[in-house]
């Protein structure tokens, strides 16, 4: 077991940059969720980590070993990829074999590592078939198995349920949370899907365009979002935003004549254009509330509701609220805020402003 | 429409029949021819059944030769054709799964160059570049030997392009998924790529044997030692004997002789065939 740490990392791939300095350090034994839209670099930071790729600039160490020019194979550690990437002419034992027969494991070693995989992820009946002839959830499995036979320092997984059905997802994300954290195998998780993210990290990193936005537990990106981007990208419907100012004691915030309090004073000047971000679920209805939404759709999903509609002239916003309620197009519905749940941000860098220390 | 139907089967049995005819039919000949005593085979009308001389006739040609056009026993001249076919399908396929790996997975300077280069090689066939290549294996000292025979033929990675595109297909995953099990690139050829390419090279022995045992023109060249007489060209020799009567019961033996083995290699790699399709099906 290790801990990876990645320092000011660079990859470009010709003329484009695809990574424009990271630096990350995965405690031993943690499961690290790397999210981000597709296209942000979530795959190239992998497969840098597994060697798949050369490194530009910058350095990436396992354990205290600086591993930049080392093979993926002395690297020490199993990738699981997106299409599994079995060997389709092999057996699933002869897949989850192949590795260590090439590391010259004793047969006997390899016969009960194999059959212990095969144990876990209860594949004992499989171990004869090939890969075609396994449902994709099997298939996942054989391509986990052969993670784990090589006992590896680092786990790496590319979005490894992306292509499975929405019920088989939750399941072998279930069954990766707990295999990783039984083995105490240090993991990197890529994926886009933000429900695995929070579900299956320890903490997460969120990307963007070749940089990192945030690296916090899934509770605090959730309550705390680092930037305008991780507001809108984390949460599902996404964080309503509106520009805003702010007041002159700098414990509100004014917004078409209207004031809002906020919990406190806040690190930024009095009278300072700001964005503002409150959650769809965090809006409560209330009467003679600061904000009062005019209603133009709902869409009724059973356990909630979601109303969209407009505040004043031209700022849109949608509200979740819980059960299904009587509302429809049309309402006014006057709501309010917990002045904890409101978010500020800079416009011009989209960083987050916080609360005077 | 219902009426007409007996009648369309019947024309589309037809046609059928008469193609199988047009091509069956000079076989049919030959095999019969080659079961006769020799005046029965000039006579008028050409015998449409066997004769009584097939054992005798095929013993004749495969150990004694032919006295006439005092060509030997083609017993060995089939196999100096087996050689050449097998050597030819074998070396090309080789080189070319060898030269398509190179081309597909690694990146060298001059890569798309060499894959054109190679693929520039399709347009040359040996019959146009036939002299040059012979100054070459003469110089070379290889006339008359199995060398000289087999390795010009060899020469052109014609098949590079099928194992190319074949590779191509192969997700770029697999190499990945071998590499990071600790596989070199070898490892990778042998154990992965190789066996994923079992069907394609089995369609390819089939079409390169056949294409190395119809060899006429290369081997009427390089060979005046009777030794590496093939037996494609040992057919054209036994007709134009000089100054006797061809012996065409024998030369009708013989060319059933050149005609079996491409015929059997087709039915064993068919079922070859049958396995790789059915096992990639389920
Ligand atoms: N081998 C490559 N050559 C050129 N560009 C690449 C290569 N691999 C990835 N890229 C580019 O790098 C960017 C990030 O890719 P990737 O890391 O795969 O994104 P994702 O976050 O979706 O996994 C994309 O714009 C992609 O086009
Ligand atoms: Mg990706």
């Amino acid at each position: 077991m290790a801990e990876v740490v990645v320092e000011s990392l660079h990859k470009s791939f010709g003329a484009v940059e695809v990574l424009k300095g990271i630096d990350l350090a995965i405690a031993d034994g943690e499961m690290m969720v790397v999210l981000g839209p597709s296209g942000c670099g979530k795959s190239t930071l992998l497969r840098l980590v597994a060697g798949l790729e050369t490194v530009t600039s910058g350095e990436i160490r396992i354990g205290a070993r600086r591993v930049n020019d080392l093979e993926p194979k002395d690297r020490d550690i199993a990738m699981v990829f997106q299409n599994y990437a079995l060997y389709p002419h092999m057996t699933v034992y002869d897949n989850m074999a192949y590795g260590l027969r090439n590391r010259r494991v004793p047969r006997p070693e390899i016969e009960r590592r194999v059959q212990e995989a095969a144990r876990i992820l209860g594949l004992g009946e499989l171990l004869r078939r090939r890969p075609r002839e396994l449902s994709g959830g099997q298939r996942q499995r054989v391509a986990m198995g052969r993670a784990i036979v090589r006992e590896p320092e680092v786990f790496l997984f590319d979005e490894p349920l992306s292509n499975l059905d929405a019920k088989l997802r939750v399941q072998m994300r279930h069954e990766i949370r707990q295999l990783q954290a039984r083995l105490g195998t240090t993991g990197i998780y890529v994926t886009h899907d933000q429900v695995e993210a929070m579900t299956l990290g320890d903490r997460l990193v969120v990307m963007n365009e070749g940089r990192i936005e945030q690296v916090g537990g899934p509770l605090e990106v959730y309550e705390r979002p680092a930037s305008l981007f991780v507001a809108g990208f984390i949460g599902s419907p996404p964080m309503n935003c509106f520009p805003a100012r702010l007041g002159e004691d700098r414990a509100r915030i004014l917004l078409d004549g209207r004031s809002l309090p906020l919990a406190g004073p806040v690190a930024a000047e009095a009278g300072a254009e700001l964005v503002v971000g409150v959650r769809p679920e965090h809006l409560e209805p209330a009467d003679g509330g600061p904000l009062v939404l005019a209603v133009d759709w709902v869409e009724i999903l059973g356990a909630d509701t979601i109303a969209h509609g407009r505040i004043g002239e031209e700022v849109r916003i949608c509200v979740r609220l819980p059960g299904a309620t009587s509302i429809a197009a049309g309402d006014r519905l006057p709501l309010a805020v917990p002045p904890e749940r409101l978010h500020l941000f800079d416009p011009r860098s989209g960083r987050r402003i916080d609360e005077k220390a | 429409m219902v009426e007409n139907r007996p009648f369309l089967t019947f024309v589309a049995h037809a046609l059928l029949i008469l193609g199988i005819l047009v091509v069956a039919l000079p076989i049919w000949i030959v095999l019969v021819t080659s079961s006769q005593a020799p005046e029965d085979v000039l006579t008028a009308p050409i015998p449409m059944w066997f004769g009584e001389r097939l054992v005798d006739n095929y013993l004749a040609v495969l150990g004694r030769g032919l006295t006439r056009s005092s060509s030997g026993p083609v017993a060995p001249m089939m196999l100096n054709s087996l050689i050449m076919a097998v050597s030819i399908a074998v070396g090309k396929i080789a080189i070319s799964i060898l030269s398509a790996f190179a081309i597909v997975y690694f990146r060298f300077p001059g890569r798309m160059l060499a894959f054109w280069t190679i693929f520039v090689t399709l347009m040359l066939p040996v019959e146009v570049r036939i002299l040059p290549t012979f100054e070459v294996v003469a110089n070379l000292g290889l006339l008359n030997s199995y060398a000289g025979l087999t390795i010009p033929l060899i020469a052109s990675a014609t098949a590079t392009f099928l194992f190319r595109q074949f590779f191509m297909t192969v997700p770029d995953e697999l190499a990945e998924a071998a590499r990071v099990d600790g596989a070199g690139p070898m490892r990778f050829f042998l154990d992965i790529l190789l066996p994923l390419s079992r069907t394609n090279i089995a369609a390819l022995f089939v079409i390169l044997f056949i294409y190395g045992w119809n060899q006429y023109l290369w081997p009427l060249l390089v060979t005046t030692d009777e030794r590496y007489y093939t037996i494609v060209m040992a057919i054209q020799r036994m007709v134009t004997a000089a100054d006797a009567e061809p012996e065409w019961h024998f030369i009708a033996a013989v060319a059933m002789l050149a005609m079996l083995p491409p015929v059997l290699v087709v039915l064993l790699m068919q079922r070859w065939f049958v396995k790789g399709l059915v096992e990639t099906e389920k």
